[in-house]
């Protein structure tokens, strides 16, 4: 039996990049987004990123550029060329995106048939599983946002586009003026999105639910996100219990979103 | 008065290989002593106080009072010791002879003595009593003897009798001026036996009673000056014991929550500890198996993904199923050989750099199943941290709660241990006597002193009686010492002397102790200034000749009484001393009324006498006439006068021609033999 290679760390960070670009391309076909661009594909991953957290996900290390199409991954650029390459991402539409700074192509991705079986294939582990569920939710609460992403009439749906812009770590990133997009100012410190979501949970829990929120997801570990992401107590876990998706923060969250380019 | 008393009579002495007294040709001396008056004639330095004190060492060896200073009159231990040297004759030579010795002939009553001994330490050599030599183990053995035969009753009697009562010497005991050496020597002398035994213990009982109440008393007020604080009453004590009792309570209940603190604080520090080092440990792994699983992770990702050759499969499938250029969509096939021929090389097609290319085939794919198991063996460990940390951070609380805890009770104890401590300072101390111990003894003390007290003023009465009784003894003798001492006294002093015997005299028994008249005779004598016998109760009332020779009086009145129809023997020092020339002849008759000749019994009087010209030693030896002329002395009084300038070793004056010349002119004037 020969040896397998080692990896390079050099080589582990772009084959995460490209389980991510992967399975955030199948959710969004399961979601049902009609057409993933590449300004939203980087939009969504942009967002993904700053999310990650409230899913107690690591987001990927990597930093977007600032540009004038929206956030621009690198990174991502290449996860995408060698997905298209090995056939497991469908590019439609392409066309070479005329700057000289970017390697950019636009066009739209979907998975192909291979692809969704490569990346089933990568949800088998429990990462993989927690990704994917983690990008979908994120997708499912875009289209429960934003129904318009789903019209395959060929209304203008760049409304979530634009919604994408309003996220609140981008637009605290644009704010700063640098040439990066950085996700937070520090490692421990939240995102102005996931600072977002806690609120929307306490507001649910203390407008609606008047008990604190719990998940009952997560490997059947009933954990308490809320008191470990914000640093509040913990609840008690004898009360009787409130189940609440996260999904519907994210979408609670991107609705205000959208009222904001209203 | 009949005496049963016997004291000494000295016969001769002989010296033998003694320096000071070498005697013609170096053969010693021996002189005889003849009833009578003798005189030892001599010049100053020649050794006529060493005789004198020679024939008393003989006689009492070199045994001396317990007490020598002490007034005889007051001594309570009637002891003799001896000394650990005696060389009073030794240090007189220069050389001194190991066998210097000295032989003294003496009856004692019907006794006939004869006793040698070393001159250089007085130590006994040969006691020969009636022509039997006798061995005696010590010296106070002997003279014990010596007082069994003089009919006194120890041998410190003896001592007494011989040295201050015979010999009138350099220590001139005063006896008449003294009431309680008087009375010593009544009780030596007159007493019956078993009242004088009983005076002597009556008195050494009151001056032990005495000597023991003033030490305790002493002692006593020494305590009393040290005495402790006065404790405090018993129920005052009793009240204190129970609130420190109940305060010791207190200290143990919050002693045992203290100590069940630290020992808690202790064990949760121990826990905490635990955790930590649990929690780097598990943190230590955790990170060690997200190693693992990012690049597990990787490499599950990249054999999910087509591999290099797939790709290339791909981008040629596109070319070769007439799809054209992936890129551009161009149909061109030629284009497809180009591209194949780089591949072949194993160059990239688009940037024509080798293509690293992993071989496949023999590797085993990374299951999913293993990434899960990784993912769990994680999660598990961030399970565990997490509940670690709960853990952590519950015993941190508690460490910091039961510390404060601790603090409190360290604080209340510490309070309660001073307020017990102050409580207990009130109390007496153990390890020092306490109030109650010491006012206990003193208490005893002073019942002791008081018994003591008692005892004394017993004691004293006792003697009182004693004294009575004495005094009517001494009142059977009263008319002979009276008629005695007068006697002797009014041809000395040409005064009219009365004799007194009163008990008016206060004699102090001991320090402590009350006084106690006893009898004494006293004289009252007339003067230039006092026509009628004017009392004379002690020497400052009489001029010091007249204290002497008054003193010499009454001893020879004594000593009449004593030995009445008995031998006796008085030995007098330089009687001359202090004397004008008439009263030279009145003493001279003093002396030789006393060893007048013709008595029934043998009377000797040695007296030592300086050759200085004067009509001591002629009146002495009875040599002047009613005309005041000096008679020769007669063949037969030869024996009377010895001269010490011709038995000695001399002077150095003695040396000269001319002093000796001189002196022994002198002496032939005023004392030669009768042609």
């Amino acid at each position: 039996m020969s040896k397998r290679k080692p990896l390079r760390k050099s080589e582990i960070e772009p084959l995460l990049f490209v389980r991510w670009v992967l399975l955030l391309v199948s959710a969004a076909e399961a979601a049902g987004i009609d057409s993933l661009s590449r300004h939203r594909l980087h939009g969504l991953l942009f967002m993904s990123f700053a999310s990650a957290r409230f899913y107690k996900l690591t987001p990927l290390r990597f930093r977007a550029q600032r540009t004038p199409h929206g956030p621009y991954y690198s990174g991502a650029h290449i996860a995408l060329g060698r997905l298209v390459l090995s056939g497991l991402v469908e590019l439609i539409e392409f066309s070479p995106y005329p700057s000289h700074k970017d390697l950019q192509f636009e066009g739209s991705f979907r998975p192909t048939v291979h692809g969704l079986e490569v990346a089933a294939n990568l949800r088998l582990t429990r990462t993989g599983q927690k990704i994917y569920r983690f990008l979908l939710d994120i997708c499912l609460a875009s289209v429960i946002a934003t129904p318009e992403i789903v019209s395959s009439e060929g209304i203008d749906n760049r409304i979530f586009d634009k919604v994408l812009e309003q996220d609140l770590t981008y637009q605290h990133a644009i704010k700063r003026g640098e040439s990066f997009l950085s996700l937070r100012d520090g490692d421990d410190i939240l995102t102005p999105t996931e600072k977002c979501f806690l609120e929307i949970e306490k507001h649910f829990s203390e407008k609606y639910l008047q008990k604190p929120i719990r998940y009952s997801h997560e490997n059947g570990n009933v954990q308490d996100q809320v008191a470990e992401l914000a640093g509040a107590s913990s609840p008690k876990f004898d009360e009787p219990s409130i189940f609440v998706n996260r999904r519907q923060t994210i979408s609670a969250y991107q609705k205000i979103l959208r009222k904001r380019i209203a | 008065m009949t005496s049963k008393i016997n004291l000494p009579i000295i016969d001769a002495l002989t010296v033998k290989n003694y320096d000071l007294y070498p005697g013609e040709k170096n053969r010693g001396i021996t002189i005889e002593f003849k009833n009578g008056v003798t005189v030892l004639a001599g010049t100053n330095g020649i050794g006529k106080t060493t005789l004198l004190n020679l024939l008393l060492r003989m006689l009492v060896g070199p045994l001396n009072p317990a007490k020598q200073n002490q007034d005889i009159g007051r001594v309570s231990k009637r002891l003799l010791v001896s000394p650990s040297k005696f060389e009073y004759f030794k240090v007189r030579v220069s050389n001194p002879k190991k066998n210097a010795t000295a032989t003294i002939s003496f009856r004692i009553g019907e006794s006939a003595l004869v006793v040698t001994r070393q001159i250089n330490s007085m130590k006994l050599e040969k006691v020969v009593i009636n022509r039997k030599q006798i061995e005696f183990q010590t010296e106070v053995a002997f003279i014990e003897h010596l007082a069994r035969l003089s009919g006194l009753s120890s041998s410190y009697d003896f001592h007494i009798a011989v040295r201050f009562l015979q010999f009138f010497s350099e220590e001139r005991l005063p006896i008449l001026w003294s009431p309680g050496t008087q009375f010593e020597f009544f009780n030596i002398l007159v007493f019956d036996t078993d009242l004088s035994s009983n005076i002597h213990s009556t008195f050494a009982e009151i001056q032990k009673y005495d000597t023991d109440q003033r030490n305790r008393h002493h002692q006593l007020q020494k305590r009393k000056e040290n005495m402790p604080e006065p404790e405090p009453t018993e129920l005052e004590l009793a009240a204190l014991d129970s609130t420190i009792e109940v305060m010791k309570l207190e200290f143990s209940e919050i002693d045992k929550k203290y100590n069940a603190k630290v020992k808690e604080h202790s064990e949760t520090q121990s826990d905490i500890e635990l955790l930590q080092k649990k929690i780097e440990e598990y943190e230590a792994k955790q990170h060690e198996l997200e190693e693992r699983f990012s690049v597990a992770d990787a490499q599950y990702i990249a054999q999910s993904l087509p591999t290099m050759d797939s790709r290339l499969r791909f981008l040629m499938h596109g070319f070769g199923s007439g799809k054209g250029c992936f890129v551009c969509g161009t149909r061109v096939r030629k284009k497809a050989a180009e591209i194949s021929k780089e591949l072949r090389k194993g160059n990239c097609f688009v940037c024509h750099e080798p293509i690293k290319t992993a071989r496949s085939g023999n590797i085993v794919p990374l299951s999913a199943k293993k990434i899960k198991q990784l993912e769990d063996n994680i999660l598990s460990l961030q399970c565990s941290i997490e509940q670690y940390k709960v853990s952590l951070d519950e015993r941190t609380s508690s460490a910091a709660l039961s510390l404060s805890e601790i603090s409190e009770l360290a604080s209340a104890r510490l309070t309660l241990q001073r307020k017990i401590d102050i409580l207990k300072a009130k109390r007496p101390k153990s390890d020092n006597e306490s109030y109650s111990e010491a006012f206990g003894f003193i208490k005893s003390e002073e019942l002791a002193i008081e018994n003591l007290d008692r005892l004394k003023k017993e004691a004293v009465e006792r003697y009182r009686l004693l004294v009575d009784k004495a005094q009517k003894e001494m009142d059977t003798m009263q008319e002979e010492i009276a008629s005695g001492l007068k006697k002797y006294a009014e041809s000395f002093l040409q005064e009219e002397i009365c004799i007194k015997f009163t008990r008016n005299t206060p004699f102090k028994l001991a320090t402590g102790a009350g006084k106690v008249n006893i009898p004494t005779f006293s004289i009252a004598m007339t003067s230039n200034t006092h026509p009628v016998p004017h009392d004379r109760k002690d020497g400052e009332s009489v001029s010091e000749s007249q204290k002497e020779f008054l003193d010499l009086a009454f001893r020879m009145a004594l000593l009449d009484i004593i030995c009445s129809d008995k031998a006796s023997m008085l030995v007098i020092e330089t009687p001359e001393a202090s004397l004008d020339s008439w009263f030279m002849i009145k003493a001279a008759e003093l002396m030789r009324k006393f060893a007048e000749k013709g008595s029934k019994s043998s009377r000797k009087l040695f007296a030592t006498s300086n050759i200085n010209g004067t009509r001591m030693i002629p009146a002495l030896l009875g040599l002047i006439d009613e005309t005041g002329e000096i008679r020769p002395l007669k063949e037969s009084e030869k024996g009377h006068l010895v001269d010490l300038m011709k038995v000695t070793a001399g002077t150095a004056a003695l040396k000269e021609s001319d002093a000796k010349k001189f002196l022994e002119d002198e002496l032939m004037r005023i004392a030669h033999v009768e042609a």
